[in-house]
């Protein structure tokens, strides 16, 4: 008995029906298989393949010796809590006041400004803010009570005036320690040279209020003084100035494209309240020019008088729409009346300027309140 | 050799074995894939990053109240006497605070500045909300905020700290740890640090804010306050002010809100400084809706143009809240 | 009367007995020749000599062997094209991990070590509740290595029928795999993933990655790579590859049968299977022919070893007499449901087990004593989560676009042996590339996205992604020790604003001669350690600059910076509470 011929593959030869339709199925499966891995396959996101094969070679090319630009790191938020009280030397003191301070001396420049004061900042980088010196004092004698001191340095003085008139209290006290300067209920405000200071009480009572009156004075005192650019300013007459009213326009006053670095200030004379400007310019023939020219205004749309001198001034009176302007210049200073209603005052008062001569005593001048305007904290009060 | 007498054995299984292998292997394999499922996790993390997957706050609104009115205004001379008329007039502080409750009191102390200049929210708003929390049953009581200046400062100099050790009330910090990552799906706001720790424990919040001009976003009122919560970076915010301030009404649904316009701050603001800049209005704003309370104070407490106010109008369209006051039902009371 | 010869070789089927009157299956494989044939009609077309073939030559003979074996190479065809296109330039949407994902044995032990299911390993409840139903089908049906095996096997073992049978009878040897899958579980439980040592998908895709592909590019050169690629180690690698395939040759489907621990696996699922191979034993004539072709080793001829068995349907087709089918619920009596091994078998290996993980963990390699070598891909997980999810897959590796990346030997220790380190003098970390993250199975490096990977967008707060910090030695750097100019890291550097700055200095040569040169430092906290700066550093046996295993933002153990790398922001607001 041999074995059985070994030529054929396959034992089998009939294969069950269930057989054959399970390896269909499979096979079927299979094909679905491979079409779901090809669907997967087309549809993705290229998003996350960014890598880009020729980046890679660029990089792999080495480069020699070629010096690489230093590249400034950019200023960090840190730069304020470094520079608080660290090496910068700015130390604010006690002056020898009952006062205590309840931290280390804290500095500010524009880019951390908004660490401190938050959304006011942009007020103050407007008018080129550069630094702020901060600290706050407990008052031991005064148990809760404390002061807020600081000391924004703007880049000149005009800057410091500027925003110093923005935040005025109208109805506010003028100080004598600083040429602009007043009291509030709660605090001092100031400017000294180009720093424009802030010293705010816990508190209006007198004994908290008469140490931050020290403390103002004694800063005062220590602040480089500097009225480069408030030529203007100081030439303004005090006779009659109504607290408070002095502001300054840096272009544009009345709408004169010559009157730049203006100031303005009300005055009240002889039951009358005057409009009063100075401008400081840069020789006498550009003041001349200036005089000029608003004399040419006036005299094109009203009525002007035959110019004249006076104590070595030049001055023309107008009259338009009712209203009367009286400008004078004197020695590179210009300065007037403008939009007065009686024209005798305002001839008057500019001859008081002019001559530098008022009746005696200042007179004073009880602050006007007014009422806050609906539209306040969109003015500019420049 | 001889093969082994093989027996005729049933070529079935047995009933009994058939259901028990049955029922074994499909046990075995429902239980695998529903551990499978339950163990699923389908989101990656960013290793040394993940506890800064982000959070997101649930509602601390009331129950709608078909009754009550939903913004009420009242009229004092005296700021304690207002907040509880106001309060009253929602329909008592036991409508929105329940026994055993912890609050999170909320209030605007940015600016470490004395409380008679008006900047941040008066120690006596406190105490009155404070009181009237508890006298509704509350548990515990927080007050947290991230001012702008250094926290304990702002405590201090504001007078808050004094009412919080008068009433026991509980001071939370912004330290470190005290943040979390928020993750919300707002204009600006989207995955930002956010002061969490109050909110771990407390089950309602109150906003208590005071009223504010504000220089660049025009006033500082409910909706701006919810802005002490946030950490990181917040200077960037100020480019996009108004629509980070719409966000804040999707950020967080608080309790209540109460706007403090007993005095206002109408010029110089967020920091003001002088008297001066403060004026007295004698008016509590207390409601729900912070858009329709803001509204409310920018048009009579502060006496301006609500069209002008961005922030309302984004909020409002965004329908985070109605800015059209009238609508609401409002009660008005002289105290 | 019945037949002397109980082997059946005679072919007269046994017992004479039986009446003639009906024809056997036996009369059939006696009297039949070649499988049957309809004859072809005269002058067919093609279409219809098309449909005649198809219709004899595939329907009719459509047995379920040539269906597996379709299966089979489709299966490996699939395997040989998901990692030929695990590469930058063809990836697209391909699910290139889908035979690591569908495998039981990865989902199981990652599951017990880090008690979840990553994403795309749930499809490994795909395949495991089919082996519920069906048994151990996977090796033979699915598992390209077994298919690898297979043919080995076909084309170099033995030939001749009677080897043949007595190299398919079962062994003991067969249980060594399920000691080694007990203690490979025990060592997961304890938190260390060793599946991917043995693990048939690992294994072969780790040899392909590593060893074959490179290979392949030696001889065949641009063909795999745009630029040849190295791998550390990848000669134990192909040994061991080579190794297991050279071993079908002794023993056939050595690894399938003795040494797989997915094997093992399924051979304990199969426990529960509805579906066996039955021997019917009346018709049975002990010809034991069904074990020629067996690949489980799984005694058909008997009592059928379950867990053996991989259900290749080999043996229905080996029997003469038609006694095997794949039968629905069987009868329990003619089967050993249960694996081979012996409960203290089981007792030791998971001694073992315990032992070895504790062993391999003392040496402190993944803990205090790391290597500063380990510098693991972006994205990864901190250490000793790592290595509770990687399986050695190395489909990172083979996918890294710069070839940077490479399997370990001893640097994580033991237990870290084939996971995947950077090593920069071979190449660098590409900035704007997460495809390693992409591809790992098991979230071993998590699918994190470009933004989260480079700190970008909604990221910007928490921060890039750092593998590492980059160290200047300043006695072998140009500028500081040679008096040379160069400062090509910084050229190089990627991030923005760049880790590494320099500063001026202008020194006098040793030849008196004055010379600015700019000398370069690393900003700790802007490096992310990617090595580009390493890689490109012109001293390149041994750079002047290079990226060790510390301020890596996995984990704040090996962080660098006190801050632990919090933003800014938060340092502010601590300091400022005062």
């Amino acid at each position: 008995m041999g074995a059985p011929p070994r030529t054929k593959r396959f034992v089998r030869t009939d294969i069950p029906a269930t057989e054959k339709c399970v390896g269909g199925a499979i096979l079927l499966l299979l094909l679905g298989i491979a079409g779901a891995v090809h669907y997967r396959g087309v549809h993705y996101d290229p998003g996350i393949f960014e890598v880009d094969i020729s980046a890679l070679e660029s990089t792999r090319e080495a480069v020699t010796g070629v010096a690489a630009t230093l590249r400034e790191a950019p200023a960090s938020a840190t730069t304020a809590t470094a520079a608080q009280s660290a090496g910068l030397g700015r130390v604010l003191p006690e002056f020898g006041l009952p006062l205590k301070a309840m931290g280390p001396t804290e500095l500010y420049n524009p880019d951390t400004l908004f660490e401190k004061i938050n959304g006011r900042a942009p007020a103050y980088q407007e008018f080129s803010f550069q630094e702020l010196t901060t600290r706050s004092f407990s008052l031991p004698q005064q148990s809760g009570q404390f002061l807020d001191v600081f000391i924004f340095w703007m880049d000149k003085p005009l800057s410091a005036f500027g925003i110093f008139s923005l935040e005025r209290d109208p109805t506010a006290e003028v100080v004598n320690f600083a040429s602009d300067g007043y009291r509030s209920e709660m605090g001092y405000f100031f400017r000294t040279g180009r720093a424009y200071v802030q010293i705010i009480a816990s508190s209006p009572e007198a004994d908290v209020m008469d140490v931050a009156e020290r403390y103002a004075s004694y800063l005062a005192e220590r602040l480089p003084a500097d009225d480069s650019g408030m030529e203007a300013r100081m030439r303004l007459p005090s006779y009659g100035q109504v607290p408070g009213s002095v502001a300054f326009v840096a272009q544009n006053a009345y709408g004169q494209e010559l009157l730049k670095n203006v100031f303005q200030a009300r005055y009240q004379f002889d039951g009358e309240q005057l409009n009063y400007f100075a401008m400081q310019a840069a020789d006498n023939a550009q003041a001349q020019q200036v005089w000029q020219a608003l004399l040419d205004f006036n005299a094109k749309f009203g009525e002007v008088q035959p110019p004249y001198e006076s104590d070595g001034a030049t001055v023309f009176e107008a009259e338009n729409f009712g209203e009367y302007t009286v400008v004078a210049q004197q020695n590179g200073l210009i300065s007037g009346i403008v939009n007065a209603a009686n024209s005798e005052n305002a001839k008057q008062f500019m001859r008081h300027a002019i001559s530098d001569h008022f009746p005696a005593g200042k007179a004073v001048v009880a602050p006007i309140i007014e009422a806050v305007p609906e539209d306040a904290y969109e003015e500019e009060r420049y | 050799m001889s093969k082994p007498e093989i027996e005729l054995d049933p070529k079935e299984m047995s009933r009994r074995d058939f259901v028990q292998q049955a029922l074994l292997t499909g046990f075995v394999s429902l239980g695998s894939l529903g551990a499978a499922a339950a163990l699923w996790r389908r989101e990656h993390v960013v290793p040394g990053f993940e506890d800064k997957a982000g959070i997101q706050l649930p509602s601390f609104r009331p129950d709608v109240a078909k009754f009550l009115p939903d913004l009420s205004v009242a009229h004092s001379l005296n700021r304690s006497t207002a907040i509880r008329a106001a309060v009253d007039q929602l329909g008592g502080m036991e409508r929105f605070i329940k026994h055993g409750d912890v609050v999170m009191i909320k209030p605007n102390i940015a600016f470490d500045r004395p409380p008679a200049l008006c900047a941040t929210t008066h120690p006596d708003a406190l105490r009155t909300t404070a009181q009237l929390c508890f006298e509704a049953g509350a548990k515990e009581v927080f007050v947290a905020d991230n001012p702008i200046n250094s926290p304990a400062s702002c405590f201090l100099k504001s007078g808050l700290e004094a009412v919080a050790d008068e009433l026991n009330l509980k001071l939370l910090y912004p330290e470190q740890r005290a943040f979390a990552t928020i993750e919300m799906d707002g204009e600006i706001l989207r995955h930002w640090p956010f002061f969490n720790r109050p909110f771990q424990q407390a089950n309602k919040v109150i906003g208590l804010s005071p009223c504010k001009d504000h220089n660049l976003c025009h006033a500082s009122m409910t909706m701006k306050n919810w802005y002490g919560l946030l950490g990181g970076r917040r200077n960037q915010f100020h480019q996009h002010i108004h629509s980070i301030i719409s966000d804040f009404a999707l950020m967080i649904e608080p309790t209540l809100v109460i706007l403090d316009g007993m005095d206002v701050l109408v010029s110089n603001g967020p920091t003001g400084g002088r008297l001066s800049d403060v004026k007295p209005v004698n008016t509590v704003v207390a409601g729900t809706d912070m858009v329709a309370v803001d509204s409310y104070g920018f048009t009579n407490l502060l006496g301006r143009d609500v069209e002008k106010l961005e922030y309302l109008h984004k909020a409002h369209a965004r329908g985070l809240g109605n800015m059209n006051w009238k609508d609401l039902k409002l009660k008005e009371v002289e105290a | 009367m019945s037949c002397s010869e109980g082997s059946g070789s005679c072919g007269c089927g046994g017992d004479k007995s039986k009446p003639d009157s009906a024809e056997t299956p036996v009369d059939r494989y006696i009297k039949s020749g070649s499988a049957p044939v309809k004859p072809a009609p005269a002058q067919a077309h093609a279409i219809q000599r098309f449909g005649n073939w198809f219709k004899n030559q595939v329907i009719a003979d459509m047995r379920i062997t040539r269906v597996r074996v379709l299966s089979q190479t489709f299966f490996f065809l699939l395997f040989l094209f998901f990692v030929i296109v695990t590469d930058l330039r063809y990836l697209k949407g391909y699910p290139v991990s889908l035979f690591l994902e569908i495998n039981p044995l990865v989902g199981f032990a990652t599951a017990i070590t880090t008690t979840t299911v990553y994403k795309g390993l749930i499809l490994c409840t795909l395949l495991l509740i089919p082996t519920f139903v069906l048994g151990r089908f996977f090796c033979n049906w699915i598992c390209p290595y077994g298919t690898l095996h297979q043919l080995t096997g076909w084309l170099f073992g033995r030939r001749d029928d009677q080897a043949r049978i007595e190299s398919n009878r079962f062994q003991k040897l067969q249980q060594l795999k399920y000691v080694f899958l007990i203690m490979m579980i025990v060592a997961a439980c304890f938190g260390s993933l060793q599946i991917g040592l043995l693990d048939p998908i690992c294994l072969f895709h780790r040899s392909m990655s590593t060893a074959v592909l490179p290979a392949l590019n030696e001889i065949f050169p641009d063909t795999v790579y745009v630029k040849q690629y190295y791998h550390v180690g990848a000669w134990a690698i192909g040994l061991m590859l080579l190794f297991f395939v050279g071993m079908n040759v002794i023993i056939p489907r050595f690894f399938c049968r003795v040494v797989c621990p997915l094997g093992a696996f399924l051979g304990v699922a199969s426990r529960f299977s509805l579906w066996r191979i039955e021997r019917d034993p009346n018709k049975c004539i002990d010809c034991d022919a069904c074990l020629k072709n067996c690949q489980g080793a799984s005694d058909p001829h008997t009592q059928l070893r379950k867990s053996e068995c991989f259900a290749c349907m080999e043996c229905i087709e080996d029997c003469p007499v038609d006694a095997l089918s794949f039968k629905f619920m069987p009868n329990r009596d003619h089967e050993i449901t249960a694996p081979p091994i012996t409960g203290r078998r089981v007792a030791m290996a998971s001694l073992f087990g315990a032992a070895g993980y504790a062993v391999t963990r003392s040496s402190g390699a993944s803990d205090k004593n790391f290597s500063k070598k380990v510098i693991r891909p972006p994205g990864s997980m901190k250490e000793d989560q790592f290595l509770e999810r990687c399986i050695k897959c190395d489909q990172c590796i083979r996918v890294c676009p710069t070839n940077v990346l490479q399997p370990t030997l001893m640097e994580a220790g033991l237990e870290g042996i084939w996971t995947p380190i950077l090593n920069m003098k071979i190449s660098y970390c590409e900035l704007n590339c997460t495809l390693c993250g992409q591809v790992c199975p098991t979230g071993a490096i998590q699918r994190i996205s470009i933004e989260e990977k480079t700190g970008i967008g909604e990221h910007t707060e928490q921060g890039p992604v750092k593998i590492g910090t980059a160290f200047y030695d300043r006695g072998r750097c140009l500028p500081w020790a040679m008096e040379t100019p160069c400062v090509v890291c910084e050229e190089v550097c990627p991030t923005s604003p760049k880790a590494i700055f320099s500063r001026e200095v202008t020194i006098t040569k040793r030849d008196g001669n004055p010379i600015t040169l700019r000398r370069p430092y690393v900003d700790p906290s802007r490096c992310i350690g990617c090595g580009i700066c390493e890689h490109e550093c012109p001293v390149k046996d041994h750079a002047a600059i290079r990226v060790t295993a510390i301020g890596e933002t996995r984990s704040t153990e090996r962080g660098l910076l006190m801050d632990g790398g919090d933003p800014t922001n938060i340092r502010d607001l601590v300091k400022k509470q005062r």
